[in-house]
């Protein structure tokens, strides 16, 4: 009894061991910094001054002074992820599942090939999309355009208010292959194949119903996760815009994302509070996304 | 009265001083220009008069002149019959002969700030340059240069001064462009070319095509120019000969600098233009009228017209040449009449203007002031209202510039109103809002803790027990459980344990009505104007379509191997339009409070919504039948070939059945006439 109660004592105090090295990080790195951000959030801060206790004004400011966030910023950021959100996911589930279907070596070497955007996306939209849409006679897409006749002048794809959004929206698409895709694809792999048979047994016709009756339920925890890392990641990589472009704000804000206009009051106005406000309320938006892909995902009952 | 008693003072004291030039200005009381302006329905109307005849030079003994060129104080007569040139002096009279011996075939004139003179001279393929007192200063020849092109001719027919003596021309045939030539007669280049104008299957065409095969099947050639006009502002304008045309103002790279103007009305057969110094744009057409457009792109007026041999004061045979001076007033040039029309524009015109002006100057209470003026007169007037929203724009009464954007059907301008007006409603009222909701959902937890608690709300959930007993009410219900398990949904259809005809019927009503409301009650912006609307003909439409839909694919599926009855494919369709029914009414009512800035969520929703309703269908539709996809896709691409062939011999039977039916009557007639 004794002995037996030391030893518990001891495991007690493993835990919190075990854990302190994450929880230091997660505090530090993540929690610290939002509750900082909603903090500032109620201030006027210019990186200089004390910041200045401004109650909700930056939030007022926001919702009904800031011109540019509701007719450009915000109708830019819900379209950029309407889009970019089910179309990504869309594309992520698809190729997991294509290359779950054929063998290890090139399913290794493509899945590498289609993840390695998404890590440099950054570098590579500065390189590679950048010299495609490049607004001169030699930028590879105005190139051919002119070489088929269908235009006779260069377009300048990443200065035109109109191109500059799908442009976006592509780029991002093509960089959407993340870590929502390897989850997705060990999802599909860690299927016991033993369910796909029982399902022919039981009636099932052909491959579209082996996805629908099979694949998805049985994967459901990594639809999820990639369901939120999409959401995630199409409301903060907006900055691909100003990648693209070179400039923030984006020509006439064509572009600007929620992130983008971040930075712009962050680091180019220093007008910090408000930044702040607006990040709180993009936090709250991702939050709220999320907790709708939960809803749709995640685990339910179904009723008759 | 005042007014013509005052122009005929003027024109009275003119004749005075000029004794040759006979001005016939008796006639100017009775004549009416026929002025049109745009009216709020946006149809061009016969409005008050913009300009009246002011006199004519009736005796300069002009023989068949081609242009006309009016700047600093001076009308520029290309008198091509004689093979002559004349200056004429507006204030004083006085008339000048140019190049007597030297011309053959003058066609166009033009001069610049300096006063020096420019004559394209088509017959001797040479451009002279005179200076202000009437000197040969330089000839333009055919450029030696070899981009000029081999073997391209010389036919200079319009003129245009460029800078320090050099001329943009007009060429004969050319259709590379304005011919750019600097002072010392070096071509520069081609200036200003027009697009081959190609649709895109044209485009795809020309890409796939190789070199010979294109000059085979593609012979299409730009637009060529019909006259060219340097403004004061140094850009050049231009417009392209035939129909449907639009003038242009180039940039120094030849870009259309008024490409994304939209109000800029569309004209036929241009044949010269002007532009004044604050940039209004003057263009004569080959039926005599002269279209005014604003500095902003804005239809002003229209006025003049055809004589068709009526010798009436104002109304032209062959125009050919128009010119505007300092004062406003504008000359027309006739070849048939051998004469020069000078109008002069009325007080109300005047008015218009100056609001304009005002507007564009920021004195916006101003110009509203004279605008108010000219809506009281004239409160159909297009371009009052235009302006008059702007103006309200500017100082920020968004109501007001709401109302005369909708006056005016100006969706772009009641877009951006609107979208102020919400944003104001939005700023004061946000607060209350979120406020309300939290009490809401405040309110919804208490009564929902309460029921669990008390059970107070008892009667209601009987009421719902009672909804969920009554076969009918159930069966409606069921929508939204179709909406998300398709393929159930169907199967239980099918073996009847779901839905009715009944139901399926209030559906389909539900789904005419949801269709009647998105093209009418979706707000300004969006809606289908009432006044062609026709409540009967839809509702006729899509009976027709749903009972031919219906029919026509149970009796494909029924030969197809297809299971499904046809209340079986009544009731799945209409359970499977269910997204539509429930979702639609929310979207309609968002869309009345939507700019057109907001357009792309609504547009987004609704394709999402009709994706929703055709996975829905062919799930359905494919457990209905028991087919396999490819099946359903065979199935309903033969029944939309049969319902289009359906349609096609419908239509003919009926068009057959007028021809019998008026045969009928005309025979009917014809013998009680004979009889």
């Amino acid at each position: 009894m004794e002995r037996q109660k030391r030893k518990t004592k001891k495991l007690d105090l493993s835990i919190p061991v075990l854990l302190g090295p994450y929880v230091i990080l997660f505090l530090f790195f993540i929690v610290l910094p939002i509750v900082i951000a909603v903090i500032l959030s109620f201030t006027y801060f210019n990186t200089v001054e004390t910041p200045e206790f401004t109650g909700l004004g930056n939030y007022i400011a926001v919702l009904t002074q800031d011109e540019v966030f509701l007719k450009n910023v915000l109708p830019n950021t819900i379209k950029f992820s309407l889009i970019v959100g089910p179309v990504g996911y869309a594309l992520q589930f698809l190729l997991a599942w294509a290359l779950a279907q054929i063998q290890k070596a090139p399913r290794t070497i493509l899945a590498l090939i289609f993840y390695s955007p998404s890590m440099t996306i950054g570098v590579a939209t500065a390189v590679i999309w950048k010299t495609i849409f490049s607004g001169d006679q030699y930028g590879y897409a105005n190139f051919i355009l002119m070489r088929l006749n269908l235009i006779d002048k260069p377009v300048q794809w990443l200065q035109q208010a109109d191109y500059i959004l799908p442009i976006m929206i592509l780029v991002t698409l093509w960089g959407s292959m993340g870590v929502g895709f390897l989850a997705m694809l060990s999802g599909v792999m860690n299927i016991d194949a033993e369910l796909y048979e029982a399902g022919y047994i039981d009636g099932i016709k052909n491959r579209f119903q082996e996805i629908l009756y099979i694949t998805i339920p049985s994967m459901k925890p990594q639809m999820l996760f990639g369901a939120v890392m999409a959401i995630v990641t199409t409301f903060s990589t907006g900055k691909v815009g100003v990648d693209l472009t070179g400039v923030n704000p984006t020509p006439q804000y064509a572009g600007s994302t929620m992130v983008t206009h971040i930075e712009d009051y962050g680091f180019l106005q220093y007008d910090m509070g408000y930044a702040a406000a607006v990040s709180v309320i993009l936090l709250l938006i991702i939050y709220l996304v999320s907790r709708v892909a939960t809803k749709l995902f995640g685990e339910k009952e179904d009723e008759v | 009265m005042r007014k013509g008693i005052k122009g005929l003072a003027a024109a009275l004291l003119l004749t005075l001083l000029l004794p040759r030039t006979v001005f016939a200005a008796g006639a100017q009381t009775q004549s009416t220009s026929y002025t049109k302006t745009r009216t709020i329905d946006g149809e061009e109307a016969v409005s008050q008069d913009a300009y009246t005849v002011y006199g004519a030079y009736t005796d300069l003994g002009l023989n068949v002149p081609q242009d006309l060129y009016v700047g600093n104080g001076k009308l520029y007569i290309a008198d091509t019959g004689n093979s002559r040139a004349l200056v004429v002096d507006i204030e004083s009279g006085g008339v000048k002969e140019l190049g007597d011996g030297l011309m053959k075939e003058p066609r166009g004139i033009a001069a610049d700030e300096d006063g020096r003179i420019y004559v394209a001279d088509t017959g001797n393929s040479q451009v002279y340059r005179f200076t202000a007192e009437g000197e040969l200063e330089f000839t333009f020849e055919r450029p030696t240069e070899p981009f000029y092109g081999k073997k391209t001719s010389f036919k200079p027919i319009k003129v245009a001064p460029g800078d320090d003596g050099g001329v943009y021309l007009v060429c004969e045939g050319s259709t590379a462009g304005v011919v750019q030539i600097n002072g010392y007669g070096n071509f520069l280049g081609y200036f200003a070319s027009n697009n081959v104008d190609m649709s895109f299957w044209e485009k795809v065409v020309d890409a796939v095509l190789t070199e010979e095969q294109k000059a085979r099947f593609l012979k299409k050639t730009p637009a060529s120019y019909e006259n060219v006009f340097r403004g004061s502002d140094k850009l050049i304008y231009t417009v392209n000969k035939g129909a449907g045309v639009k003038p242009k103002k180039h940039s120094i790279s030849g870009l259309d600098l008024l490409a994304s103007y939209t109000e800029i009305p569309v004209l036929n057969n241009a044949i010269d233009l002007h532009v004044t110094g604050d940039g209004r744009i003057y263009v004569l057409s080959d039926n005599g009228r002269v279209t005014e457009i604003t500095a902003d792109g804005f239809f002003l007026c229209s006025f003049g017209g055809k004589a068709s041999g009526s010798g009436r004061a104002g109304l032209f045979d062959v125009p050919a040449g128009l010119g505007v001076d300092e004062d406003g007033k504008v000359y027309v040039l006739d070849r048939e009449q051998n004469s020069i029309t000078v109008f002069d524009r009325t007080p109300a015109q005047n008015n218009i203007y100056r609001a304009i002006d005002l507007y564009r100057e920021g004195f916006y209470d101003e110009s509203q002031e004279i605008l108010d003026d000219v809506l009281k007169y004239n409160d159909a007037s297009y371009l009052a209202h235009i302006y008059s929203a702007k103006n309200y724009m500017q100082k920020g009464e968004y109501q007001m510039a709401l109302t005369h954007y909708r006056v005016a059907g100006n969706r772009e301008g009641y877009s951006e109103a609107y979208w102020e007006i919400r944003n104001q409603w939005l700023s004061r009222n946000l607060v209350y809002l979120i406020l309300g909701a939290a009490v809401l959902f405040v309110i919804i937890r208490i009564c929902k803790l309460l029921d669990r608690k008390t059970g107070i709300f008892a009667p209601l959930h009987r009421l719902k027990a009672a909804v969920v007993r009554n076969r009918f009410l159930a069966d409606l219900g069921k929508m939204t459980y179709v909406m998300r398990h398709p393929i159930d949904g169907a199967y239980y259809i099918k073996r009847r344990e779901m839905g009715n005809v009944v139901s399926a019927t209030v559906i389909y009503a539900c789904l005419l009505i949801i269709l009647i409301l998105y093209q009418t009650a979706t707000g300004f912006l969006f809606a289908q104007p009432l006044e062609d609307y026709s409540v009967f003909n839809v509702f006729l439409a899509f009976v027709f379509l749903l009972v031919l839909f219906i029919s026509v694919h149970y009796l494909i599926s029924s030969i197809n191997d297809g299971l499904g009855t046809p209340r079986g494919i009544y009731v799945t369709f209409a359970y499977d339009c269910a997204p539509l029914v429930l979702i639609m009414p929310f979207l309609i009512i968002v869309a009345n409070f939507a700019t057109i800035n907001d357009a792309f969520f609504i547009n987004f929703a609704i394709g999402c919504l009709f994706l929703w309703v055709i996975c829905n269908m062919v799930t359905g539709f494919i457990e209905l039948h028991d087919y396999r996809f490819r099946d359903l896709v065979k199935n309903l691409l033969v029944t939309a070939f049969t319902m289009g062939v359906v349609i096609l011999a419908m239509s003919m039977v009926y068009l057959m059945a007028k021809q019998v039916v008026s045969f009928v009557r005309e025979v009917i007639m014809e013998v009680s006439l004979r009889v």
